[in-house]
């Protein structure tokens, strides 16, 4: 039988977490990824606050720092931070899928070093995949790791790489063949972003600080201890930190709670709006509601095996509604959505930064062609 | 969460459909755009297998067994007011209108009609013409005029809306895979449609479509068996409504585009879904005046959270600071 209810342990968790946002995370606060160095200090303090609390990992095992929480539970987290821009900074790619990697591809050694500095929301992780030459096709990435003495020299350059300036350590992805073997030969490296070799340059962006930058690899050295997975056979295990990377980002929370304070933040200029904007409010609130329910889709065979076609299709749905939701929410508040001398005026300035990042919703982890390719192919005979 | 029908209601719905294909399937719609009175013997059809008996009114797996079962019949676009009568319940059929003059699918057929509004008033409904008006977008569409009586039934509005929608998700899911089939098939410069990006891309969002009303449809038929206040089901029904509206289009524009001449044809499954979900897709209110409805019943608050009923959505929903309904 059909049952959509929340259980009462997500909805004690939601009410948890929006107390713990509102003690820990100040108002106007817009994600860690600003001008501002203090904002990088909020989600400091507030992962150390929800590591405290076995709230940080609390999707992982017990075993491993986490909650052994359930994957209502979990999708209620994804959707309170992103709601509250993200007050966890970025660290959520290390609980979202670096950690899950490691725990199911990594050695015991490599469990232990890696897995509970993680829990506890000390490291950084970035994600070392896209290249100047290889994007959509990820495959046909070029850095290139030569045999040394007990471990490799890495030499390539990445590019887009998120938080790269902040990160201690790096899930790389780099061949030990020729540029020819495309998937055979890649393999995945666990490297400190200390080692001597490596240079990373911000890239100027419209998103902001901290979110594209290159690195360069020049013979850097990882040990044989720091190699995930068998040398050579990495690109399952990319395909696996791929699909928990596309369900990551809960999207649609944040345009639904963008939608629903309109009204109130605007006031007594809600009721002058036109009202076509008004139903297309309504319209987006459906669509909201949609892509959270074709989330749920995915995540409920989550429990079973996860549908390919699904998960692709739920990623077109929420980038597509993450634009549109933009564009509706910059017509709503007119003027002030380019930028606002008002500092009070918070909620011009959430849809500004909204406006921003939504560019890049269609692009990031998968493009929208390449989502509705993969959709495709499992649909057609 | 479980986003399964119950089996029983699946098992309902999946004899109904073997007893549709029997039937015919689409030949059942074909035979009763040249002769209306075919429609008569499919309303005897689904009595033979007991569709009738169900009142969607009373528990949720009735309400299952009854959407299951206009889903079976949305995929043969099947000529008869399936939803209408068992949202009409024992007392006939329900029809939904507007106030004043419009058309009412099947209002011609000898059931005890009765309307109701998107606001839940209970309306008298008259026809204007003796039978239906037989045109190739509403073959069984009867000019009525509508009256309030003074009633009020938005349990029955919400219940009538829903499973008429279930029909609609029957017929574009139908839609699709004769979309997909065709894709396979058809060959032009040497290859499948379906290997040319450009169609697969209408694919994939054709897909989208129908798995997204799908879920919403879901999640409203939920909605409604367990939300007690009868405004608040009619408003997510109406929500589900504005996306089936949405959903409809962009479903049946790419079957059509992806049948290219053929599929305006009288020989293609499309062409005559396309025909048929017309009046379900446009009365008794257009999309954008749906919209306006929403806008409406929804309030400043929107749409409840997901998984809650009764006020208490609304109150987790908004922070008692903010709240504008107290």
């Amino acid at each position: 039988m059909l049952d959509f209810s929340e259980p009462a342990a997500v909805t004690e968790l939601r009410a948890e977490l929006r107390r713990l946002i509102d003690e820990y995370v100040p108002p106007g606060f817009l994600g860690a990824f600003t001008d501002d160095p203090a904002d990088l200090e909020v989600t400091e303090a507030f992962c150390r606050e929800l590591g405290q609390r076995h709230l940080l990992a609390m999707a992982w095992p017990e075993e491993y720092g986490g909650a052994g929480a359930d994957v209502w539970e979990q999708t209620a987290l994804r959707e309170e931070m992103w709601v509250a821009h993200e007050p966890r900074g970025a660290q959520y790619m290390g609980l979202n899928w670096v950690g899950p990697a490691i725990m199911r591809h990594g050695t015991p050694d490599q469990k232990a070093r890696h897995l509970p500095p993680i829990a506890r929301g000390e490291v950084i992780w970035c994600q070392g995949f896209s290249e100047p030459g290889a994007g959509s096709d990820l495959a046909a990435l070029r850095t290139r790791a030569v045999r040394a003495d007990r471990g490799w020299l890495i030499s390539g350059q990445k590019v887009w790489t998120s938080y790269a300036t902040m990160a201690q350590c790096c899930f790389l992805l780099a061949r030990i063949n020729e540029p020819s073997g495309r998937r055979e030969g890649v393999t995945v490296f666990l490297v400190d972003m200390r080692t001597p070799g490596i240079d990373v340059r911000p890239i100027p962006a419209m998103i902001g600080p901290h979110h594209l930058n290159e690195v360069y690899f020049d013979d850097v050295f990882v040990p044989d201890t720091e190699v995930l997975g068998e040398p050579g056979h990495g690109w399952p295990i990319v395909l696996d930190v791929l699909r928990f990377e596309r369900i990551g980002i809960a999207r649609y929370a944040r345009c639904e709670k963008l939608l629903r304070a309109a009204p109130q933040a605007l006031g007594e200029r809600w009721e002058e709006l036109p009202d076509s904007l008004r139903e297309r409010w309504a319209a987006a609130l459906v669509g909201t509601r949609r892509a959270r329910l074709l989330a749920y889709r995915v995540l409920r065979s989550q429990e079973g095996v996860p549908d390919v076609v699904d998960t692709a299709l739920y990623r077109v749905a929420v980038t597509a509604l993450d634009q549109e939701v933009a564009e509706l929410l910059m017509e709503i508040v007119g003027h002030a959505g380019l930028g606002t001398s008002d500092g009070s005026a918070y909620y011009e300035m959430e849809v500004e930064d909204h406006w921003r990042y939504a560019q890049a919703s269609t692009i990031a982890s998968g493009t929208l062609e390449i989502n509705l390719q993969t959709a495709s192919r499992g649909l057609i005979p | 969460m479980n986003g399964e029908l119950s089996p029983e209601a699946a098992e309902f719905g999946a004899v109904v459909r073997n007893r549709l294909e029997q039937a015919g399937g689409i030949a059942v719609l074909r035979s009763a755009v040249v002769d209306p009175r075919v429609r008569v013997r499919a309303g005897e059809m689904l009595a033979e297998v007991g569709v009738w008996d169900l009142d969607p009114y009373a528990e949720q797996v009735q309400l299952e067994a009854a959407a299951a079962v206009v889903r079976a019949a949305g995929a043969f676009a099947f000529p008869y007011p399936v939803s209408e009568r068992l949202a009409g319940g024992e007392s006939g059929a329900l029809a939904l209108v507007v106030t004043g003059e419009g058309v009412v699918s099947h209002l011609d057929l000898p059931l005890a009609w009765r309307g109701v509004d998107l606001r839940g008033r209970g309306h008298s409904v008259r026809s204007l013409s003796a039978g239906p008006l037989g045109t190739r977008l509403a073959p069984f569409g009867v000019e009525a005029v509508a009256e309030p009586d003074g009633s009020a039934d938005p349990r029955g509005a919400a219940v009538g809306l829903v499973l008429r929608l279930w029909w609609l998700l029957g017929l574009l899911e139908t839609a699709h895979q004769e979309t997909v089939r065709y894709a396979a098939e058809r060959e032009q410069f040497g290859r499948p449609l379906a290997r040319f990006q450009a169609i697969a891309f209408r694919i994939a969002d054709g897909a989208l479509a129908v798995r997204g009303l799908e879920e919403l449809a879901k999640y409203t038929l939920w909605y409604l068996a367990n939300e007690r206040d009868d405004a608040l089901a009619l408003r997510d029904a109406i929500a589900l409504w504005s996306a089936a509206q949405e959903a409809t289009d962009v479903v049946l524009r790419h079957a059509i585009q992806v049948h290219g001449a053929m599929g305006l044809t009288d020989e293609v499954v499309v062409s005559w879904l396309a025909r048929a979900a017309q009046a379900t897709r446009r009365l008794p209110l257009d999309r954008q005046r749906v919209l306006g409805l929403l806008v409406d019943v929804m309030g400043p608050n929107g749409l409840g959270d997901l998984g809650r009923v009764g006020r208490e959505a609304v109150e987790a929903a908004t922070p008692a600071s903010e709240r504008v309904v107290p």
